[in-house]
C-alpha cells in the first residue's frame, strides 16, 4: 500500500456533517416519534490494497485488497483500476482479490505498476489505497546502497559531561555491511563501507531481505585487521572470544525491481534524560576510534598487519571490580576500569550508565589501544598498578601511561583527552595532552613522556618555551617502537625510547634532547647514564642512580629502595619502590644471584612472628636479556633471595629488577621499615 | 586504615585491585614458607594494563551489615589520596532512584580532608534498598590537580535478596545462519 485517499470530498463531508446535525436537531430521523433511536451516521469504508510487491514477469500476481467499514450491514463494493505503467488486464477488478498477468519485459528492464482498490459502501463513500507492483526479469540483481552511520555525542567544554545536545552524525568507517535474506539468515552480499560510510551491494531482486552493519573492522592482505566489538556479560556459556557481536539491523524488505537506498544509522538510545533505547551507536563509536588508531599506524606502514583485537563492551560493564575470578569479573561486567589485557589481545570497556561508560570517550578507547600497540608491536615493561596525576612512578609504568596517552592524542589529532563520567554522564575531567606536565617533570612522570612524545609529533603550535621547535611526524616514532625499543637492552622507559629514536632517526636528535631538557630528563643512553633528577625525593639515593650496575665476580653491591612517593603503602609501582641493575656478561655461563637483607635493615625489622608471614622482608628479582626473562627470585624466603639463571647466559648486557614485595603486599605488618636496603651479588654458579 | 577481607564482610579495593595487574600484585607471603614460584611470575600472570588515567585516588568499600529491601544499610567508603593536605569532593548517586534512595539525612556531596598522620579518610553513606537484586551505589571522588580537577569513580554493588538480576542485553540476542550469536540493534533508516 503506497497511498489512500478519501473519496469524501471537503464539500461532500460538509453535506454530510450538516445533514447530520440537522437530523440531530430534528430529534431523530424519518422513522423518529420522540425517544426514538437516531439513524446512524454513514461513514466511509476504508481500504487496503495490501503490500507492495516485487514479481518476476509473465507471472500471475495476486492483488489483495480488502475494506472495511464501521457501519454494520453496509454492503461494500470494490473497483481495482490501473494508475501507471504499461496496461495490463485486471482480472475480477470488482473483487476485493483480483489478479493479473505481469508483463514480459523489454531488455530486461524492470518495470513498476501502480493500481488503486476504490471501496464503495451502500450510501456512496468511497475510500482508495493504491499499491506498487515491480515487475523485474527473473535472476535479474538489483544494487543496495547507502550510507551508515552512528550518532557521536560530543563533550562539553572542559569535558565536564558528554554534550547531548549537539549530538554529530559521522561515517561508520570500513565497518563490514550485509545483505541477509530475511527468510532464512543466509548472508547474500557483503561489503565493507568506505571512508564515508557508503555501501553497495548486490543481491538477487525480488527476495526478502535486511541490512546489517557488523561491528567488525576486517581488511585482508597487507595491510590487515580484524578487530571486533563484543559483549563480555552476554551468553557467558560461550568462550569469551564467541560472545555476541554487536550488528546493527534494519527492518526487512523486498529487494526489489530496481535499485535501492538504505541509509542506516546507530542511534544513542537517548531520549533527552536518560538511556531508554537501544545504545546502538556506542559499538560502532568504539570501532571509530580503533579505526583512527588502525588509520595512523598504516600511515607510518602500509603493509602493516595487525593481529586480531576484541574490544568488549557492555552496558553491565562498571567501574566496580568483582569479588569473583577475574573471568568471573569479565562475565559479571564488574571489570574496575576500562583496560588491556595482552594474554587475549583485547580491550574491556566500561558501559555502566550514569557511573562511567566509555563509548564517546574515543581518548580514553585509544589509550587502552596504545596498550594493544605496544604488546603486539613493540615492548611494554611496564609493571602495572595504579597511577594518577602527580604521581611519581616506576619509569616502566611511566613510559607506558605516557605513550599510550599521546598515542591517543595523535591518532585523534586532538590534545584534549577526555573522560566523561558520572550521573546522566555529566561530569569529567580533561588532560591537555600538550600542555599537561605536572611538577615535578622527569622520567617518573607519566605526563612529561606523554607531553613529550605528542610534541615530537605535533607540528603546530610550536612552542620553544617547552621545547617544542618541530616535528619529527609519527613515522620515525613508530619505527623506534616497532625496531629498536622492541629489543632494547634496557627496560623500556622514556630513557630507551629517546635513545632508540636518536638512533632510528638522527634528524630527530635535536628536538629530542630540546623536549627531554624541558622535562627535566637529564640521562644519557638506554640506561638514563648520570640522571640527576630524584623527582625531589627526600632520599635521592634510592632513585638515583636509574641503573647501578654490578660486577659479575661476586663482589657485593649495596642498594636501598623506600615507599616515600607510595601513599596507599602497598601499591608497589612508586618511584624507588624498585631498583635496576645491569651487569654485562663477558662469559658464558650460568650465574647466580644473592640478595640479602643488609645488617642495618635487619636491625629494624619488626621481631620475626612465625605466625605471621608478613612482617620480614621478601625481596623479589627478575632478570632480562633483551626483555626476556632469564632468571627468576620470586620465592616468600624471608630477608633473602638466591636463584641461579634458566640457563647459560650467553654474552651481553643484562638487567635487573630488585624490588621489596612487602611494599606491594597490603596486609604487611604496621612495623614493617618504609626502607629497605640489600647487598647483592652475582657471579658465575658453582 | 586498612580494609580486611572478613566473613561476610565485602571488602573491596578498587586500587589494588587495578593493581592486580601485573608484578606488583603478587600474592606471596614473605616469611618460613616457599611460595609457589608461579605464582609471583609476571610472564604467567594475565597481563593487564593498569587502567586509564584517573585521579590520584583510591576507593575502597565495605558494606555493613547485610542489605535488605526497606532497611537502611550503611557503606564505609574509604578513600586515600597521593595529594595529601588537599581536601577532595566525594558524591553519591544511584542508577535507579526506584531501586535504592538516601535517607533525607544522608548529604550526596561531601568534601574530605586526610588528616596529616593518615593515609586515608573513611566516610559512611547511608542507602536504602527498594527492591531485590543486584543494585549500585556510585562513588565520585574529584581532586584539583596541577591538571584540574581529576575524577575517580567506582560503582559499590549492593547485594539485596537472593535474586539475581539478569544482566542487560543491549539489543536481541539472534543467530546468524553459521550459527554464530549476534546482538541485534535496531538501525534508524531514512
Amino acid at each position: 500500500m503506497t497511498n489512500d485517499s478519501c473519496n469524501n470530498s471537503p464539500g461532500r463531508m460538509l453535506v454530510g456533517l450538516v445533514f447530520s446535525l440537522f437530523l440531530t436537531a430534528c430529534g431523530g430521523g424519518s422513522g423518529g416519534g420522540g425517544g426514538g433511536n437516531p439513524t446512524p451516521v454513514n461513514v466511509a469504508p476504508v481500504s487496503n490494497a495490501g503490500t507492495d510487491q516485487s514479481v518476476a514477469e509473465q507471472t500471475v500476481v495476486q492483488l489483495t485488497g480488502s475494506g472495511t467499514d464501521a457501519n454494520a450491514g453496509d454492503q461494500l463494493s470494490y473497483a481495482w483500476t490501473q494508475t501507471s505503467g504499461n496496461t495490463v488486464t485486471i482480472s475480477n477488478a470488482n473483487l476485493a482479490q483480483a489478479s493479473f498477468q505481469a508483463p514480459a519485459l523489454q531488455n530486461g528492464v524492470a518495470e513498476v505498476l501502480t493500481f488503486r482498490l476504490t471501496v464503495t459502501d451502500s450510501g456512496n463513500l468511497a475510500h482508495s489505497d493504491e499499491v506498487t507492483i515491480t515487475v523485474f526479469e527473473p535472476g535479474s540483481v538489483v544494487t543496495i546502497s547507502g550510507i551508515a552511520s552512528y550518532e557521536f555525542v560530543p563533550p562539553n567544554t572542559g569535558c565536564l559531561g558528554l554534550n547531548y545536545n549537539a549530538i554529530e552524525t559521522r561515517p561508520i568507517r570500513g565497518a563490514t555491511v550485509q545483505v541477509v535474506n530475511a527468510n532464512n539468515n543466509a548472508v547474500l552480499g557483503s561489503a565493507a563501507s568506505d571512508e564515508s560510510g557508503s555501501y553497495a551491494i548486490t543481491v538477487d531482486a525480488g527476495i526478502n531481505i535486511f541490512v546489517r552493519v557488523r561491528a567488525e573492522l576486517k581488511r585482508a592482505g597487507n595491510p590487515s585487521w580484524d578487530v571486533e566489538v563484543r559483549d563480555n556479560t552476554a551468553s557467558t556459556s560461550l568462550p569469551l572470544n564467541q560472545r555476541p557481536l554487536y550488528v546493527l539491523d534494519t527492518g526487512s524488505f523486498n529487494s526489489g525491481g530496481v535499485n535501492q537506498t538504505r541509509n542506516v544509522t546507530a542511534t544513542t538510545g537517548w531520549n533527552g534524560s536518560s538511556y531508554a533505547g537501544t545504545r546502538a551507536a556506542a559499538p560502532f563509536s568504539i570501532l571509530d576510534a580503533i579505526f583512527d588508531a588502525t588509520q595512523l599506524v598504516v600511515s607510518a606502514d602500509a603493509t602493516v598487519n595487525f593481529p586480531p583485537l576484541d574490544a568488549y563492551w557492555s552496558v553491565n560493564n562498571s567501574p566496580n571490580e568483582g569479588t569473583g575470578t577475574s573471568d568471573a569479573n569479565i562475565d559479571s561486567g564488574e571489570i574496575g576500569t576500562s583496560f588491556y589485557r595482552s594474554d587475549l589481545n583485547a580491550l574491556f570497556l566500561l558501559g555502566s550508565a550514569n557511573s562511567d561508560t566509555e563509548e564517546f570517550d574515543d581518548h580514553v578507547i585509544v589509550h587502552e589501544w596504545g596498550h594493544y600497540f605496544e604488546d603486539v608491536f613493540s615492548r611494554s615493561d611496564s609493571i602495572g598498578g595504579t597511577h594518577g596525576s602527580g604521581d611519581r612512578l616506576d619509569m616502566r609504568l611511566a613510559f607506558g601511561e605516557g605513550w599510550a596517552t599521546a598515542l591517543s592524542g595523535i591518532a585523534l589529532d586532538n590534545s584534549t583527552y577526555c573522560d566523561t563520567q558520572g550521573n546522566r554522564q555529566s561530569g569529567g575531567f580533561s588532560i591537555n595532552i600538550e600542555t599537561s606536565s605536572p611538577s615535578p617533570r622527569g622520567w617518573h612522570n607519566e605526563f612529561s613522556v606523554m607531553a613529550l612524545i605528542f610534541d615530537l609529533w605535533d607540528d603546530s603550535p610550536l612552542e620553544l618555551t617547552r621545547g617544542d621547535s618541530g616535528s619529527i611526524g609519527f613515522a620515525p616514532i613508530y619505527d623506534t617502537m616497532v625496531n629498536r625499543q622492541s629489543v632494547t637492552a634496557a627496560h623500556t622507559s622514556v630513557f630507551s625510547f629517546t635513545e632508540e629514536l636518536k638512533n632510528e632517526s638522527p634528524a630527530s636528535a635535536a628536538l629530542v634532547d630540546e623536549l627531554r631538557a624541558y622535562h627535566d630528563i637529564n640521562g644519557t643512553g638506554v640506561y638514563g647514564d648520570n640522571e640527576t633528577n630524584s623527582g625531589n625525593s627526600g632520599t635521592p639515593a634510592d632513585a638515583l642512580p636509574v641503573y647501578t650496575e654490578v660486577q659479575t665476580n661476586g663482589v657485593v653491591t649495596n642498594l636501598c629502595m623506600n615507599q616515600e612517593h607510595d601513599n596507599s603503602g602497598s601499591d608497589g609501582n612508586k618511584l624507588s619502590e624498585h631498583r635496576f641493575l645491569r651487569f654485562a656478561v663477558t662469559v658464558p655461563s650460568n650465574y647466580a644471584f644473592n640478595i640479602q637483607v643488609d645488617a642495618a635493615t635487619a636491625a629494624t625489622l619488626p621481631t620475626d612472628n612465625p605466625a605471621n608471614d608478613r612482617d620480614q622482608s621478601d625481596p623479589d628479582a627478575n632478570v632480562y636479556l633483551n626483555g626476556q626473562f632469564v632468571a627468576q627470585g620470586l620465592s616468600g624466603d624471608a630477608n633473602s633471595e638466591s636463584f641461579t639463571s634458566f640457563n647459560v647466559l650467553a654474552i651481553g648486557n643484562y638487567v635487573m629488577d630488585l624490588t621489596e614485595f612487602r611494599f606491594a603486599d597490603d596486609e604487611t605488618v604496621a612495623g614493617f621499615p618504609n626502607r629497605v636496603c640489600f647487598d647483592v651479588t652475582v657471579q658465575p654458579a658453582p | 586504615m586498612r580494609l580486611q577481607n572478613s566473613g561476610l564482610i565485602l571488602a573491596m579495593v578498587a586500587s589494588a585491585a587495578l593493581a592486580a595487574c601485573n608484578a606488583p600484585t603478587e600474592t606471596d607471603a614473605a616469611s618460613n614458607t616457599l611460595e609457589t614460584p608461579v605464582a609471583k611470575t609476571a610472564a604467567a600472570s594475565e597481563q593487564r594494563s593498569p587502567g586509564k588515567p584517573s585521579a590520584p585516588i583510591s576507593i575502597q568499600y565495605k558494606i555493613l551489615g547485610t542489605p535488605v529491601v526497606g532497611q537502611p544499610v550503611a557503606i564505609e567508603v574509604d578513600v586515600s589520596s597521593a595529594l595529601r593536605g588537599q581536601p577532595f569532593q566525594i558524591s553519591y548517586s544511584v542508577l535507579d532512584s526506584d531501586s535504592m534512595s538516601f535517607p533525607a539525612s544522608q548529604p550526596q556531596r561531601i568534601e574530605v580532608s586526610i588528616a596529616d598522620n593518615e593515609r586515608s579518610a573513611a566516610r559512611q553513606v547511608t542507602v536504602v534498598p527498594l527492591r531485590e537484586g543486584r543494585l549500585y551505589l556510585n562513588v565520585t571522588a574529584e581532586i584539583e590537580t596541577d591538571n584540574g580537577v581529576v575524577l575517580k569513580s567506582i560503582a559499590v554493588p549492593i547485594a539485596v535478596g537472593q535474586s539475581a538480576a539478569a544482566p542487560d542485553v543491549n539489543g536481541e540476542l539472534r543467530n546468524t545462519a553459521e550459527g554464530e550469536t549476534v546482538i541485534s540493534m535496531p538501525a534508524r533508516e531514512n
